[in-house]
């Protein structure tokens, strides 16, 4: 193991992993912690060499010195990221937007694509993100990224569960109602969408269809009881009178 | 016992920082208490101890594993590194005890000198643990020098824990107990004295009491005398004292939350504690009770320098070397070397 020489008060020690810098942090009392970075900063990378050891790292630091940390391994970053898993535990245990926000933007769109390799890793990182950097993952990861992961309705349902309902209406309307009702083959489709959608939304997407349409899609009595089962009762109105049915009375949709 | 995520160690902004508890206690010492594998059973390995153990003065260590390990299971999306962070239970993880012999074999022998190794990784609760040491002495007879940290009463982690609760009076115990006396060998016990909400009085002591009383000629270590977490009772020191005076086969170790809630409290010791300590410094080690975390070795041992700075000189020595010297060193090999010791032939006088 390599090791590094950090100085305080005339007092020298050797740093060589990411667990002997954050008992270092913790014996200065949090009174030198941009200081040891600093004095660490061209050997960052070596000493905090995976996702595990970043994370011990950014336990032990201020959510500025998280920001300096992070900035400072930035070429590094996604190698020590090694997987969206990493990045998700990682963004589950940030408290501060503006730290969340520096991570995203130092992968930047290449390092958060070589990261998130499918629909359900993507709704993972989601999940620990909010507001205004959710909105930063889906613009750096991109559009048509966005549509590459959701080859199925069951994808692009994942991902929406993991956004704000402003942004799951925003990303609808991005990805185009073609790409949306492209992945909708059957009743369960159907489900797995309205499901992930606020009601409004919902109703707009049920809109594209006529009822003989709707009627093919669902296709038979069980999906349609699957269907009607994860609808919220405003959705389970709608596509009701939509299909022509005799509607059920409100309390038996709860049970 | 074992603390991995919630260091005792923790800091503190009006105290001025400095690295030099980094280089550990003044004292050169032998920390008397350490788990080298965390609750998953990993471990840094045998050179990295070593090589945290010189940059923290420390000269022996006491190792051993852990007995139980952490389930991963369908409802963990991430798998849990330590026994508090899921609701997911324990379960008792034998080959412990071969990752530590290999990791301890796998040194050049004037180091393997340096390392004291436990045998911990049993069912206190099976009629067939005592098995299970025998065939570890068998396996690797040069590496053991006793038996321990045996799990048995601890809060949470005895719920956690597959089968029925561990505890030190457990028949399933009685040949383990039996089988180091006959070699004399040394037991580390963890036995809370108390159950979490029972903080009036130490309900589970009289357990410890039985074993130890059952076997005299056993020497047993009491694990931080007994307190863990959430665990602890009054008359704390006049308890620790008369079992001292009680049961001259019963060690403790100063180890873990034990120091900084009653023996030095807000970093001032207590008087009584010191007196104590005078008083039987000749049955009293110091360990760090660390999981894995070789790292902060310094920092955790050398926080009892404002203590040991408190004692004589023989006391002090006792402490940081020549308790834990006596307890666990020269027995490795002992087991192969001698016979277990004989009862004397019973001869019916004649008339």
């Amino acid at each position: 193991m390599s090791r590094y020489p950090i100085t305080i008060d005339q007092e020298t020690v050797q740093i060589g992993s990411a667990r002997e810098l954050a008992v270092a942090l913790d014996v200065l009392q949090g009174q030198y912690d941009r200081v040891v970075l600093t004095q660490l900063q061209p050997h960052l990378a070596q000493i905090i060499p995976q996702a595990s050891q970043l994370l011990t790292v950014m336990k032990s630091l201020s959510a500025d010195d998280q920001v300096f940390l992070i900035q400072a391994l930035h070429g590094n970053l996604a190698r020590i990221m090694q997987d969206a898993s990493h990045l998700r535990d990682l963004l589950a245990t940030l408290a501060e937007e503006k730290v969340e926000t520096t991570l995203l933007q130092t992968l930047g769109s290449n390092g958060l694509r070589s990261l998130i390799l499918n629909a359900e890793e993507m709704a993972e990182v989601l999940e620990w993100v909010y507001g205004h950097t959710d909105q930063l993952a889906l613009e750096l990861l991109g559009l048509d990224y966005v549509r590459n992961l959701s080859r199925e309705a069951a994808d692009l349902s994942a991902i929406l569960h993991s956004l704000d309902s402003s942004l799951q209406a925003k990303l609808v309307d991005q990805l185009g109602w073609e790409f949306c009702l492209g992945l909708v083959r059957d009743g369960r489709d159907l489900a797995y969408l309205l499901r992930a959608l606020p009601s409004a939304v919902s109703e707009r997407l049920l809109k594209h269809y006529n009822p003989v349409q709707l009627t093919r899609l669902i296709g038979n009595s069980r999906d349609w009881k699957y269907l009607y089962q994860r609808l919220e009762p405003e959705e389970a109105d709608f596509i009701t009178d939509l299909l022509g049915l005799e509607p059920k009375r409100r309390n038996s949709h709860a049970s | 016992m074992p603390h991995e995520q919630i260091p005792t160690w923790t800091r503190n902004p009006v105290t001025p920082g400095s690295l030099t508890p980094l280089k550990g206690s003044k004292y050169k010492l032998i920390d008397g208490h350490l788990h080298v594998v965390n609750f998953i059973q990993e471990t840094p390995g045998g050179e990295n101890l070593l090589d945290h153990m010189d940059r923290s003065n420390i000269g022996k260590t006491v190792i051993f594993g852990l007995p139980v390990s952490k389930m991963w299971t369908s409802y963990d999306r991430e798998g849990p590194d330590y026994y508090l962070a899921s609701d997911s239970p324990c379960y008792y993880y034998a080959y412990t005890d071969v990752i530590v012999a290999e990791m301890v074999r796998s040194l050049p022998a004037d180091r393997q000198e340096r390392l004291y190794p436990l045998i911990c990784g049993f069912n206190p609760t099976d009629g067939y643990a005592f098995r299970h040491i025998e065939r570890l002495f068998a396996q690797y007879p040069d590496v053991w020098g006793g038996v321990g940290e045996v799990l048995l009463r601890h809060d949470d982690l005895t719920a956690f824990t597959f089968g029925e609760n561990a505890r030190a009076n457990h028949r399933a115990l009685w040949p383990v107990y039996q089988f180091a006396a006959d070699h004399d060998l040394p037991v580390l016990l963890h036995q809370n004295i108390t159950s979490v909400t029972k903080n009036d009085h130490p309900v589970y002591l009289w357990e410890l009491e039985e074993a130890v009383a059952e076997f005299p000629r056993t020497r047993i270590v009491f694990a931080h005398c007994g307190m863990s977490r959430r665990v602890n009772v009054p008359f704390y020191y006049q308890m620790v004292d008369r079992l001292l005076a009680q049961y001259s086969n019963l060690y403790v170790d100063y180890s873990w939350i034990i120091y900084d809630v009653v023996i030095c409290p807000d970093g001032k010791p207590s008087p009584d504690w010191v007196a104590l300590t005078e008083k039987y410094s000749d049955r009293i080690c110091l360990g760090s009770d660390l999981v894995a975390r070789f790292e902060r070795m310094g920092p955790e041992l050398q926080r009892y320098d404002v203590f040991l700075d408190q004692l004589s000189e023989t006391a002090r020595v006792n402490l940081c070397w020549n308790t834990a010297e006596r307890l666990y060193g020269r027995n490795k090999g002992k087991v192969k070397a001698r016979p277990a010791i004989s009862v004397p032939e019973w001869k019916i006088p004649g008339p």
